[in-house]
């Protein structure tokens, strides 16, 4: 029988067979009680070795958040294996310094990076606290803004986390262009850049990724309205002065061939003959593909239908492109509830 | 004869001598059963999850006969490359949670059968071969849901950044999205918190 150490678990267990664990320990605790590492441990004195149970438990003595390395060791004791669970514990947070804000209050910055005093120190944490101050730099328009930390030990539990930043100069749009153009024109797609109210991505003001980023959607539904059904829009390229002070924004837009309507065939649940399907529809066999005309036209069967009492609970329309001769074939399905 | 049964307990005997000895109340040095080899992000990878994933590469040294001291060369090659690559997956399998996409069972279920007809092999045929070169059945279906997952992601995140040139060749293409698969993993790498302990 092993004699006990304070470090154990529980009472060792006796046995000779090496392949049962005699004693669990830990060790490498200071801060946190041996009764908490020992609560996240499921092997007990007297269990067979099983190294998906070891896993497992390094797993879950991780997700305490209260270490930031485990290793498993064992031993044969001669009285039967010694499994050790040695840990170390992450500091706590001290501290967080925040220098070189001033566009952007530092308390304001505290606020969004969400690291508390006296909370154990994840690196993860601090590289998104890291991040978030840069992107809230990026969204006020100080596209060069940099964000570095630095951990300083405070006590011998304790780390202090220093932010630097360093603003730089505030960049205003100089150019926001669209390229590829041949069908359509910048004067037609201009409308669709997300300006909200004037106050980004126009000459002048900041530069707003969400905005842009709708934009780019707004742009490809409008290309689909077109015809252009094997365009694609790419997402915003940013180009910074080297002062840091201007930026010219470009979409790049790549159109593709104009796709006019080929054959239209509605399937499913009809109330009609084709005839008047294809009227409501609006648009007919060689007119321009336009997928917001098309949605108008759904929103007219599904009333008709509504009025005779058959209502469709979904229009699915499938496309069959045709390459080579720029058409596009409608089958169009109505499905009842 | 007698000399015979005589001469090996004396060699023995010497031998020991010989050697270091171990105070008898010295306890025998404990050995290492598991560690944390990597963090990425909140999520751990394990040296036994390498472990897990190097017998195919072990086996291949054993049959290609590479001499024991040149393996134990190349088997730390091999768990950091594979390290790498378990990094790479976490980060994926992160950001595949983080936006709900998945696989199922069933899409590795058509996964298997559709390399098992490629190859034109049933799927235990299939199954069989990979036991063949060290993948049990649970981890040859878990590289296949690797492999989906990182279809999805490359149509999800990767091909929406590109526009293919009609005339450019299927060579070329490829070149292309595996270049720009890999810029999207750098912006993830760079996203995420990183330390590799192997």
């Amino acid at each position: 029988m092993l004699p006990t150490d304070p470090a154990d678990c529980d009472a060792p267990a006796s046995t000779a067979d090496p392949a049962v664990i005699a004693v669990v320990r830990a060790r490498g605790n200071a801060r946190v009680a041996k009764s908490d590492v020992c609560r996240s441990i499921s092997v007990r004195a007297g269990d067979r070795f099983d190294a998906a149970r070891t896993a497992s438990d390094i797993h879950a003595l991780w997700d305490t958040r209260a270490f930031d390395d485990v290793v498993v060791e064992r031993r044969d004791s001669g009285s039967g294996g010694v499994l050790t669970y040695v840990v170390r514990e992450r500091p706590l947070l001290g501290h967080v310094v925040i220098d070189g804000a001033t566009t952007i209050k530092a308390n304001a910055l505290r606020t969004m990076i969400r690291l508390h005093e006296g909370d154990p120190l994840d690196a993860a944490d601090v590289e998104t606290a890291r991040d978030t101050i840069r992107y809230a730099y990026l969204e006020s328009g100080y596209r060069s803004a940099k964000v570095d930390f630095t951990l300083h030990p405070a006590s011998p539990t304790t780390a202090d986390a220093l932010f630097r930043v360093d603003e730089g100069p505030l960049a205003v749009i100089r150019a926001f262009a669209f390229t590829g153009l041949s069908v359509t024109t910048d004067k037609e797609l201009r409308p669709f850049i997300e300006t909200r109210k004037g106050t980004v991505n126009v000459p002048g003001f900041i530069y707003g990724a969400t905005a842009a980023e709708r934009t780019v959607l707004l742009v490809q539904a409008h290309l689909y309205d077109r015809g252009l059904l094997q365009s694609s829009v790419d997402a915003p390229a940013l180009s910074l002065s080297p002062d840091g002070k201007s930026l010219t924004v470009t979409i790049a837009v790549h159109e593709g061939p104009v796709y006019r309507i080929g054959k239209v065939t509605f399937v499913g649940a009809l109330a009609a003959d084709q005839a008047t399907y294809l009227r409501l529809l609006t648009q007919k066999t060689g007119d321009v593909f336009n997928r917001a005309t098309l949605v108008q036209a759904f929103e007219r069967i599904q009333a008709m239908h509504a009025k005779l009492g058959k209502p469709v609970k979904d229009i699915s329309p499938e496309t069959e492109l045709d390459p080579e001769k720029k058409t596009v074939r409608l089958t169009i399905n109505l499905v009842t509830p | 004869m007698m000399r015979a049964s005589f001469a090996l307990p004396l060699v023995v005997a010497i031998l020991s001598a010989s050697l270091p000895t171990r105070a008898a109340a010295d306890p025998p040095p404990a050995e290492p059963v598991d560690r944390i080899v990597a963090v990425v992000g909140k999520g751990i990878i394990l040296l036994s999850d390498v472990h897990a994933r190097e017998a195919p590469f072990l086996l291949k040294l054993d049959q290609d006969k590479v001499a024991p001291a040149e393996q134990a060369i190349k088997r730390v090659q091999i768990e950091k490359e594979l390290l790498a690559r378990m990094v790479d997956e976490a980060l994926e399998a992160a950001f595949a949670a983080a936006g709900h996409l998945g696989v199922t069972p069933e899409e590795i279920d058509h996964a298997e059968a559709a390399v098992a007809q490629e190859n034109r092999l049933t799927v235990d045929q299939l199954e069989d071969e990979a036991a063949k070169q060290g993948m049990g059945r649970r981890d040859y279906r878990a590289e296949l849901g690797r492999q989906v997952l990182e279809g999805k992601l490359v149509q999800a995140e990767v091909l929406p950044r590109l526009h293919r040139d009609p005339k450019q060749s299927d060579a070329d293409w490829l070149v292309l999205l595996e270049k720009e698969r890999s810029h999207w993993l750098d912006e993830l790498r760079r996203a995420t918190h990183i330390d590799v302990r192997l």
